[in-house]
């Protein structure tokens, strides 16, 4: 292994990330390598001290309370947010409600009309043939035939003689 | 004990009985039980929060907003084990978030952010004399965080990935190059802090 090779290897040796082969190689090599090995125990000691350098940080007394308070917060907005989609969704749902309701009205309404004309047509034909209509008609035929028969006997009487009655 | 004062290095063995009745507590909305959880993991989040932002005021804002969003998305987490690290990859994501928004913010009034090229160059410089927490701060947010996720909370390559939602060579190359800039940092005429 070429100390190029090694060095690239140094950071996932010190982290126990590499393949045993990886291992066996760069051991092989340090054991040989001064400047290798030195830059293993550099990063190594790089590791620890950045480790007790973090270790020592810690977060504010406070945190807790505020992390609590901003939860209450937070939950407080989602459920005035959740209300408000409730709201709005109900208004979108009565609206939805009194459109189709109107809309059915609407039908209704035309539905009946309908039903009611070819109701009136269905008595009516049947009137025609069984029902009061045939009485009218019946008068109206009668009327004619009554009217033909009298225009007959106004002619038949204007044509006879006028001695009969008249000359005394 | 993970979390506690003084202690930082996770894993899932370290996430006790009480731990895990404690979040399940929390699940089902008991803020007390959630309280616990926030005494014992304040610590955790804060170092690597500080880590990336590299300020007391904004990385106390960064878990806090953390925990926050923890408590109103808990009942996502399918499994108690996993909750160290998914606590870490919302404060790693937030702080992140945060110190990209500073970044934009200082670009737009015309500052600057040390170069980690410049930061490598300058550090053969024999009076170069810093100690690691300097030297961290010279880190670009992105090594910080891998640094701190590795050394200070102990998680593994293939975690790190995952909360960083990063490929696995990415974090072993990030970690060699900010181990790399940390080591340039602290040389000075070939001693150690």
């Amino acid at each position: 292994m070429e100390c190029m090779a090694v060095s690239q290897l140094v950071s996932a040796y010190v982290d126990q990330e590499l393949s045993e082969a990886e291992v066996q190689g760069l051991r092989a090599h340090i054991t040989n390598c001064k400047s290798c090995e030195a830059l293993v125990e550099e990063f190594l000691l790089i590791s620890q001290l950045t480790r007790k350098s973090f270790l020592e940080i810690s977060a504010p007394e406070r945190m807790e309370t505020r992390v609590m308070q901003q939860i209450g917060s937070a939950q407080r907005a989602r459920q005035s947010f959740r209300l408000m989609w409730l709201v709005a969704l109900s208004a979108v749902v009565m609206t939805g409600l009194a459109f189709t309701g109107g809309l059915a009205a609407l039908w209704g309404l035309t539905t009946t009309l309908m039903l009611h004309f070819a109701h009136g047509i269905a008595v009516l034909l049947l009137g025609l043939v069984v029902g009061r209509a045939g009485l009218i008609i019946g008068s109206i035929v009668a009327c004619g035939v009554v009217t033909v028969l009298s225009v007959l006997a106004i002619r038949r009487l204007m044509s006879m003689p006028l001695e009969t009655g008249m000359g005394s | 004990m993970f979390g506690g004062q003084g202690s930082g290095l996770r894993g899932d063995a370290s996430l006790n009985d009480g731990h895990r009745q404690l979040i399940r507590a929390a699940k089902a909305g008991d803020k007390e039980a959630f309280a616990h959880l926030v005494r014992s993991y304040k610590d955790f989040l804060f170092r690597t929060a500080f880590a990336i932002v590299r300020d007391h005021g904004e990385a106390e804002d960064v878990v806090q907003e953390s925990f926050v969003k923890a408590f109103l998305s808990l009942r996502t987490l399918n499994d108690e084990r996993a909750f160290p690290s998914w606590m870490s990859t919302i404060a790693t994501r937030i702080a992140l978030d945060t110190v990209k928004r500073q970044r934009t913010h200082r670009d737009s009034f015309g500052s600057t952010i040390p170069d980690p090229e410049l930061v490598e160059a300058h550090s053969s410089a024999p009076d170069l004399r810093l100690d690691i927490a300097d030297a961290m701060s010279k880190l670009s947010p992105e090594h910080r965080g891998v640094i701190v996720l590795r050394e200070v909370q102990g998680f593994d390559y293939q975690e790190i990935a995952d909360i960083l939602k990063v490929p696995i060579g990415t974090v072993r190359s990030r970690l060699h190059v900010a181990r790399m800039q940390l080591r340039n940092l602290l040389k000075t005429d070939g001693g150690k802090e």
